[in-house]
Formats: C-alpha cells, structure tokens, sequence
C-alpha cells in the first residue's frame, strides 16, 4: 500500500516511449556491436600483406617487351636506388618458382577431378600477416605445403566458374580443408606434395608459399637459370606522401598499394560503426538521463511521505523498493523487445551480410549478452542515484 | 532510558533514568520544549547538549537502519502534529503501520477503531475526518506494534473528557499486555494514569 503513496500514476503511453527510447538506443548499440564483431573478424583475418604503407612495384609491360620477349625486370642497380631514395623502410623482392608446377586432385577424393598449371611466389615472411604463423611454416622434408591465395580466386571460381560449370560453389571453410596434390618438377625429377590452402590474401594478387620452401624447391627442381625480379614489395615510410608517389611516377613504375583500397573502405566502414555506436550510446544516455530526472522529480515530490514513512519504521530499502521495482519492470520491458527485435533484424541481416564476409557473423546471443550486461550497468547507475536521493531526505 | 546533563530548566537539569514498565509525565506549558524532548528521545532532532542513551548506547550512534528497527519494535509514538497520511482512508493509515510490524490482525484493529469510537469512519478519507478523531487514528496506529516505551505528545489534546479516558484506558491495556511505559508530554497532570515521576520543564 506504501508504494502507492511514493509513486505518481504514470500512463501507459509514457511508459511505452520510455521503453521504446532506451530499446533504440540499446538496438543501435547492438547493431553497432554485432557489425564491428563481424568486420574485425573477417578483416582481422585477412591473410597477406599488412597495411597501406606496402606497396607492390612492377615495371610496365610494354609492346616492345612482347616483341623483343624481354620481360620487365628489375635489375640490381634499380633495386639499390630504390632502396636508396629515402621514401622507403624496406623492399623484398618477390620470388617465383622457376620450376613446373601443376595442382591435380587425388584420384580417391570425393570432390570433382581437375588439374592446372600454376606457379609460386613467396616473399619474407615480416611481409606475410597471417594470424597462426605455425600454419606458415615449412620446413625441409614436410610433404604439406602451406599456401596462400588470391580472395579473388575464390570469388572468380564461386561466381563464374563454379556456376557455368554446374559445380557446387565452396565456403573459405571449405576450401581451407579442399585436399589437392602439387606436383612439382618434371619427369624422373618429379615430386607429388600435398596442398594445404591456409588463408585468402585480399590484398596480394599472386599465389603465395612460404619463402623457406621456395628457395628449397627452386634448388632442387628450378631450371638452373636466374630467377628475375619482376615485382618487388616496399615499405615506405610516408606512404601518402607526394613526393613517394611522384618518384614512382617518374619512374615510370607501376604500382598497387597492397591494402589501399581495401583499407580505405575498412577505415570509412569502421567509421560509420564508430559513428553509429557514439549514436546509439548517445540515445541510451539520453533515455537514461530522462529516467533518473524522473525517477528524482518523483522522489522529491514525495519526500515528506518518505520521511514520514521512515519516522514509522519503514527502512531505507523498503522506501527504495518501489522505485527500484519501477526501474526493473522497464528494464525488463527493454530486454523483452530486445530479446524479440534483435533475433528478427539479426536474420535479415545475417541473410544480407553473409556473401560478404568470409567467417558467418557472430551468434546473436554475444550481442544480447552484451545487452544484458549493459542493462545491468545502466540499471545499477540508476539504483545509486535513487538510493542516494532518499539517503539524502531522510539524513535531513 | 537515561537523559543526563540536561540544562536550562528545573526538569533538565538532572540526570534522569527511565526504566520500561514505568511511565513518566513530563508537564510544561506551551513552547516549554516538550515535543523537543520526546523528538530528541525518538530520534528525530540531534540539537541538544548532553545524552540520550538508550541501553547504554547514546542514541545518537545508531544508524539509519537500527532507528528503523527501534522504531518498528520498541519505541512507539503520538506525535502532535500527528504525522498521518491525508490521502489515505484511518484504516490504511493504520494498516500501513500494521504491515511493517504484522503485529494484529484485521479484527484486532477494527477492535480496538471500535473501542475509541471511531469504527465507522474507518474507510473515510483521513481529511474527513475531525482533528479528534484523526487523534485517534493516530493512537491505534502506535500501538500497532511491540514498545517498551510508548511517546505520547499531548495526544488528547482534541479529545472531551470522556474520549481522552476511553483511549487512555485503551493505551493503558496495550501497554500492561507487553510491558510498555509511557513518556507522556502534557500541559497539565492527567486524571486516569499513574506516573512513576513527573517532571516539569
């Protein structure tokens, strides 16, 4: 009977734009959430070569270069005065295989048959930024050869091949633990090794094998000839600075920044993530803000039936119940609408957002968790402020 | 109780004991102090020189909580300005009481609305009611609950002759069944009460 006297009669309208306030707020925070999960763990992953201060140089391939079949390479000379040019940390240059190579599935496999030639390139592996380097390693006398390739790959076999071909499209999961034999060397000098596909660059446009097993494989089965440099990697130091970009230019280099593109529209997408979780917080502020100024205007307003009920022997924590009780019917209220909204958007989003990234998004119960515990948060902020308003009335 | 080095009048000047079981007068004028004394000893003001102790403890020690919980379970109180709940009916003013203390039943306290006379008001808005009879309402909600010592400020201060008797009696009965004493603050002696001292201030 006492809550009555300590609460206003409040309608249900305020108390459904109450509700509906904080559950925006707490819908944009989780969708902010769930969308930076998802890109830190498909991005975060993401195989090959670092950030956009790496550049890959190649010499422009010219008709003349057909015609004379004289291939666009570095020489040593080039290679010193980049280095020298002040612009840069450091340079690799790529290996390549100079030696055949072909990829063919084993005949007991129960994925469909195939065969192709390819080639190898490998770089240092400082350039490689894959996240298990245990998966990177190879040593002398392993038959399983890590490798790295192009994402593009996989979109060009999933969204043209595959399909023209009647062929079942295939997940990074998938292709991870596809097993092929590489066949390296030719006749008698010829060695079956086994293909392990472990990461997907975005970034770098080559098929990639750890340095260590190149070198080795370039010595045992490679034509004997000196491998050319036809690409190098470099770290420059500014890597937007004009000056990099016109030495290149003069040059008449052609370059791609490694992770350009690619990490420009990561920045901008984390941007907006940012952006959109700052929008979120600031609603549930707001919306929280609005709920202790009420919950205060309506302990002042009853401040002498609160003392009144204290000076007959109701405790503090009796007077606080009521409102403390109010705070966790909305609460609960949120979680409820919460717990309805957020599964339904998740499925649509998980239906858009699915063919874009590679790891499916997170569970959506991470974000409700997530929820749940910032309910907590904003709850137990609110209980100290009502807890310290009635303090206050009945210490005077 | 103990109230020691109490100055400015005859009354405050001494070093008093009051023990549970007993009651107690303590008679003054108006604007003598006596809502000042039963406020300091329910704990209400702390604006006095000396001590209040309360089993030994000087009641100025006790936490928020353990006033509660005096208040709840051994001091009882009439306040005069009686300090009840307007936009409540005299039963829920009572019942208010009664539910934090769970100290009589439903039929006890129409009982004892019935014995002071005002059973038929018992679901009328409070400020329906006379100053009298909310005096009244004011008196069944104190003695809703366990005392060792009830305080009464001049509590029938509105009442005739006849009513304040039938309450006193009333007050008198709650107190013998659970040994309770009585600080009484009045204008002048009470008919119908025995006082183990009174006091003037």
């Amino acid at each position: 009977m006492y809550k009555k006297l300590l609460l206003d009669k409040k309608p249900w309208w305020k108390w459904l734009i109450d509700i509906l306030s904080t559950t925006v707020g707490m819908l944009i925070i989780l969708f902010a959430i769930q969308l930076i999960i998802d890109f830190t763990r498909n991005s975060s992953d993401s195989k090959a070569v670092i950030d956009s201060q790496y550049y890959i140089i190649t010499k422009p391939v010219t008709s003349i270069n057909t015609v004379l079949n004289k291939s666009a390479n570095f020489n040593q000379n080039e290679l010193q005065e980049i280095e020298n040019s002040g612009f840069i940390e450091n340079l690799a240059p790529f290996l390549t295989s100079n030696f055949p190579v072909n990829a063919f599935m084993d005949d007991h496999s129960v994925f469909p048959g195939f065969y192709t030639e390819l080639f190898f390139e490998a770089l240092p592996d400082e350039y490689i930024d894959i996240d298990d380097r245990e998966l990177w390693k190879w040593v002398e006398g392993e038959n399983k050869i890590p490798l790295m390739l192009p994402k593009s790959y996989l979109n060009l076999y999933n969204f043209g091949f595959a399909p023209g071909q009647g062929l079942p499209q295939m997940s990074e999961e998938i292709a991870r633990n596809f097993p092929f034999k590489i066949g390296i060397g030719t006749g008698k000098n010829k060695q079956v090794l086994n293909g392990k596909i472990v990461g997907f660059s975005e970034r770098l446009n080559t098929i990639l094998v750890p340095l260590s097993f190149l070198e080795w494989a370039n010595e045992k089965y490679g034509s004997g000839k000196k491998t050319t440099i036809t690409r190098i990697i470099v770290k420059a130091k500014n890597s937007e600075s004009r000056q990099w970009i016109s030495y290149l230019d003069d040059k008449n280099f052609y370059y791609e920044k490694s992770s350009g593109e690619f990490g420009k529209l990561t920045a901008l997408l984390y941007s907006v993530f940012i952006l959109l979780l700052v929008f979120g917080i600031i609603i549930v502020t707001l919306s929280i803000s609005l709920q202790r100024n009420s919950n205060l205007l309506t302990i002042e307003r009853h401040k002498v039936t609160i003392f009144k009920l204290n000076i007959i022997g109701f405790s503090q924590k009796q007077l606080t119940i009521p409102y403390l009780k109010r705070m966790i019917l909305h609460f609960l209220f949120v979680f409820l609408f919460i717990l309805t909204l957020f599964p339904l958007f998740y499925s649509n989003y998980y239906k858009i957002i699915e063919s874009f990234l590679s790891h499916p998004p997170a569970p959506w119960f991470f974000c409700l968790i997530s929820a749940l515990l910032l309910l907590v948060i904003l709850g137990y902020i609110l209980f100290v402020s009502i807890n310290r308003a009635i303090n206050s009335i009945l210490n005077n | 109780m103990q109230s020691q080095n109490i100055s400015n009048d005859s009354a405050w000047q001494r070093s008093l004991v009051l023990a549970q079981g007993k009651n107690y007068l303590f008679e003054a004028h108006s604007g003598k102090g006596k809502s000042s004394l039963i406020n300091s000893i329910y704990g209400l003001r702390s604006d006095y020189l000396g001590e209040i102790k309360y089993d030994e403890q000087d009641i100025k020690s006790f936490s928020k909580n353990e006033w509660s919980e005096i208040r709840r379970e051994k001091i009882a109180i009439v306040f005069q300005d009686l300090r009840l709940f307007s936009e409540l009916t005299a039963l829920e003013n009572i019942q208010l009481k009664n539910g934090i203390t769970n100290f009589y039943s439903e039929n006890e306290i129409f009982e004892m609305l019935k014995t002071v006379g005002i059973e038929d008001c018992s679901h009328r808005k409070l400020n329906t009611l006379s100053i009298g009879q909310q005096q009244r309402v004011a008196i069944v909600r104190a003695l809703c609950q366990p005392f060792k010592f009830l305080l009464l400020d001049e509590p029938f201060s509105h009442l005739d002759n006849e009513s304040s008797k039938i309450a006193l009696e009333l007050i008198l009965k709650k107190c013998n069944e659970q040994d309770g004493g009585i600080i009484f603050a009045a204008l002048s002696k009470q008919i119908g009460i025995e006082f183990e001292k009174s006091y003037f201030l």
